[in-house]
């Protein structure tokens, strides 16, 4: 069975590969439904530099700096 | 005062040394308590030769270095660019958050729990922050542990663990015009070299002090240990020719040894004896290099038409730094210890920034064939430096002192170089200073005790 994941999927096991490689630009969901926007991704796998887009829990975060682990991202949008 | 040697009964640092004789105990060498003390007395004091600032020159721009046995990654911010010196340990468990030699980063992430840091050594990210650790965290004070004080000297790059050293400037004394000169390009423009990348690093069965204390001071050894390479001819020459002239052109000039007690630095010294710089001699068998450095030295000789150039300066000959660096116009030798029997020899070798290429590769294949572990002189040396230490370390061989009397009692004061014991151009004063630096640096409580911060004290050991 192919396990492996491709596109926007950070669930498979690509997910590490799909995350480290992320360019600027790339925009991510947050489990808690922000959208973050990649400045920079140190290529560890388990960070990315980002700017918050859209947080509906505090609209007052838009435009922030952040960086943000793996676990708490849901998908790439 | 610190009592030691269970060997050989308790008995204080100091009566390691004879000073009369000029002797100096070999367990001050072989002895590991000794040596942890060291890590503590001298290494977490001291100010310590990290690297070059053409090694980092972008932001995020790293090189891991080490300050004694420990590393410590110096990074230039990627915002200010601002240079900083980080201990290479997660504040969190430990590990280590880089384990490259050097690199361009956005942040340092530890691999064992995530803790990741800024090039600015704040803590910025933290794994599960929100839900294990509740926000409660004040990443503010668990950043990566900084030096207390670095100073950029002309492109140099030392620091220190202690907040109350004293300046860089006022630690180094009278060789500070000496290392600023070092770090000119061969035209005489301040700050002008870069360092050739990757670093020479090798390990030597042998204690740091073995060629830390004695590399600048030896004048006596090349006659008899590189009699071989220098029959060969290793300079830029490549071969002996009679008929050729010497590398350099005569220039009134004063040698000597010298010593400083009160800091410990010390090796060679040369004074200029009048204003200008000498003529250029065509040296180099690889085409265009005579050229370029023919150039360069004309525009020396018109930089410094009028004035003298400082002591020790570009072709002086070489000196050391208290207490594991030693430094000349075109290499810097950092003896890093690693172990009471374990030293890491890192090389790093100075070239105009603004040559061009074939004149740097000329330069670093020179560099490489003299120094370093394959280098023809070092491997000389290396011969003396391995063998020195398993046949100073038994039983009956520690029992017996090392004689460091060359020269004792001849050394006078120059008003010219303050703090100078001035010797024959042959001497172990050199040595003896750093012996005198180290005894005070093994016995002080803190800085208080220790010249320049205490003015008051008088570290010289030896007549």
């Amino acid at each position: 069975m192919d396990q492996s994941s491709s596109g926007s999927d950070l669930k498979g096991n690509n997910a590490a590969i799909i995350y480290r490689d992320l360019p600027v630009g790339a925009r991510v969901k947050r489990r808690d439904g922000a959208i973050l926007e990649v400045t920079g991704n140190p290529g560890d796998g388990a960070w990315l530099l980002v700017r918050v887009v859209e947080d509906p829990n505090d609209p007052s975060r838009v435009g922030e700096e952040d960086m943000v682990f793996f676990t708490d991202v849901e998908a790439v949008v | 005062m610190a009592t030691i040697l269970r060997s050989i009964g308790d008995r204080s640092l100091r009566s390691l040394f004879d000073v009369e004789q000029g002797t100096v105990s070999r367990e001050i060498y072989t002895n590991e308590e000794i040596y942890q003390m060291e890590l503590e007395q001298i290494f977490a004091r001291c100010w310590l030769f990290l690297g070059h600032e053409s090694q980092i020159p972008k932001p995020g721009d790293f090189i891991v270095t080490r300050m004694g046995e420990e590393e410590v990654i110096l990074v230039r911010d990627r915002r200010d660019q601002r240079i900083h010196a980080f201990l290479n340990s997660c504040r969190h468990k430990g590990m280590k958050v880089c384990r490259y030699d050097d690199g361009n980063t956005l942040v340092f992430t530890c691999p064992f729990h995530g803790w990741s840091y800024d090039t600015d050594g704040r803590l910025v990210g933290v794994a599960y922050y929100d839900e294990a650790y509740n926000k409660a965290l004040d990443k503010s004070q668990w950043g990566l542990h900084e030096v207390a004080q670095l100073c950029n000297y002309y492109g140099s790059i030392w620091a220190t663990w202690d907040p109350k050293a004293p300046s860089f400037e006022d630690y180094v004394g009278a060789y500070g015009p000496s290392i600023r000169h070092c770090f000119q390009s061969s035209d005489g423009e301040d700050n002008g070299v870069e360092v050739f990348n990757p670093v020479m690093k090798w390990r030597l069965p042998t204690n740091w002090k073995v060629a830390g204390f004695s590399f600048a001071t030896d004048a006596t050894h090349a006659a008899m240990t590189h009699r071989s390479v220098n029959a060969a001819a290793i300079g830029p020459q490549g071969e002996r020719d009679p008929n050729r002239s010497p590398m350099r052109a005569e220039f009134p000039s004063e040698d000597y040894t010298v010593g400083d007690h009160q800091l410990g630095h010390g090796g060679a010294y040369k004074f200029y004896q009048q204003p200008g710089w000498r003529d250029y001699v065509d040296t180099w068998q690889e085409p265009g290099v005579d050229e370029y450095y023919r150039k360069t030295n004309e525009a020396k000789q018109k930089k410094y038409g009028n004035q003298i150039i400082p002591g020790n300066g570009y072709g002086g000959g070489h000196f050391a730094i208290f207490p594991n660096v030693v430094i000349d116009h075109w290499r810097i030798l950092p003896w890093q210890p690693h172990g009471v029997g374990v030293t890491e020899s890192w090389r790093l070798f100075q070239v105009d920034r603004q040559a061009p290429k074939h004149v740097k590769d000329a330069q670093r294949h020179y560099v490489m064939r003299y120094c370093g572990p394959a280098g023809l002189t070092e491997s000389d040396d290396m011969e003396n430096w391995n063998y020195v230490f398993p046949a100073s370390r038994g039983t009956m061989a520690r029992r017996l002192p090392y004689n460091f009397e060359m020269g004792i009692r001849r050394g006078h004061a120059d008003a010219r170089v303050p703090g100078f014991t001035l010797n024959f151009r042959m001497s172990e004063e050199p040595a003896r200073a750093r012996f005198s630096r180290w005894l005070a640096f093994m016995e002080a409580k803190s800085w208080e005790d220790l010249y320049p911060v205490n003015k008051n004290v008088d570290h010289k050991l030896f007549p």
